[in-house]
């Protein structure tokens, strides 16, 4: 949600390594990081989370990476790709390598995905992006109809 | 019992004894009044420790030290520690206790370990744990107790750190924690 971005941002993983304790610090987290802000919640195998002025500016997540988040509209995000580069300045996440997007509203596959959290927006292709693979539900979709056979089977 | 046995019996006991105190001589550390008692106590003292090159390397102050003859350590009672950093501002360290190993060279404190990094190096660095080793020499500080590094909108806690307070790089070995407080 776009509150998400004022809430305390929960980061956890099995060790870390910061390489100063400055303002404009970056630290390194591997293993099992997981990273909790609002409504937005993130798993990679590694962080390396750099701070401009003592907040946190970006974080680039490697090895593996699923993303939750809910919309303001109510709907939500499911995510996965190998890397995502989330910069929290401009709000703006890039998903690259096999990624996956699911939305109630439908679904992207393709090597490089840009993810808009203030509009929502999902942006793919792009900068040798590859092929985009999308696929739009219709607005009011019954639950697809059971396959009926020729020979009345029950 | 004939004089030839008593004669060999002195003998015995004079082996004995001069064996004894011989060995007396190659440990006169086992004087049971030098094992209870320090050598030498400071009261409110100041150790300035200078490197090869002549730099400070430390300062350690505190209301007592004493020294143990026996295995040649050193006990203090609240040290206050301050180790210069690469651009000569101070890390102050303070702490319940300290322990000096036989042949110095690291520093070992604990009760309420806190180590403040200098103020004119924003952002303020507090960290806290129950013991810490400082490796003198090389600015070096380690401990395998769970540690709380805390700073303006950022808290950080682990179990194990090594920091090298010269280049202020501090690693947490597992079990981390951090929670960033947006600052606006």
């Amino acid at each position: 949600r776009s509150t998400d971005r004022n809430q305390p941002m929960d980061i956890n993983s099995n060790s870390s390594d910061c390489s100063s304790l400055g303002a404009n610090a970056s630290c390194t987290l591997i293993g099992n990081v997981t990273i909790d802000q609002g409504s937005l919640h993130v798993k990679s195998a590694k962080a390396v989370i750099q701070q401009a002025n003592g907040n946190p500016s970006r974080a680039l997540l490697s090895g593996g990476v699923t993303l939750q988040q809910e919309m303001d509209d109510g709907d939500r995000i499911d995510a996965a790709a190998t890397n995502v580069d989330y910069d929290m300045k401009n709000e703006t996440m890039v998903f690259t390598g096999n990624v996956v997007i699911k939305q109630s509203r439908g679904s992207i596959n393709g090597e490089r995905v840009v993810y808009n959290l203030k509009s929502g927006q999902l942006q793919s292709g792009g900068e040798g992006g590859g092929r985009v693979k999308m696929r739009i539900l219709p607005k009011d979709t019954a639950a697809p109809a059971a396959p009926s056979s020729a020979k009345g089977t029950p | 019992m004939n004089w030839r046995t008593g004669m060999i019996l002195c003998l015995l006991l004079a082996a004995g004894v001069t064996g004894w105190s011989v060995w007396r001589q190659y440990h006169p550390d086992q004087d049971v009044v030098l094992t209870s008692r320090p050598d030498y106590v400071l009261h409110d003292y100041e150790i300035v420790s200078l490197d090869k090159l002549g730099k400070e390397s430390f300062t350690l102050r505190g209301p007592q030290l004493q020294r143990d003859p026996a295995d040649k350590t050193m006990t203090l009672n609240t040290p206050h520690f301050e180790v210069p950093d690469r651009t000569g501002h101070y890390w102050n360290v303070d702490a319940k206790r300290g322990f000096v190993p036989a042949g110095g060279g690291q520093l070992q404190l604990t009760g309420e370990v806190i180590a403040i990094s200098p103020p004119q190096s924003p952002p303020a660095t507090r960290i806290e744990t129950e013991s810490l080793t400082l490796l003198l020499g090389e600015h070096h500080a380690q401990t395998s107790d769970a540690v709380t590094i805390t700073q303006p909108g950022l808290t950080m806690r682990g179990i194990g750190m090594r920091a090298d307070l010269d280049r202020q790089h501090v690693s947490l070995l597992s079990q981390v924690k951090a929670r960033y407080v947006p600052q606006h």
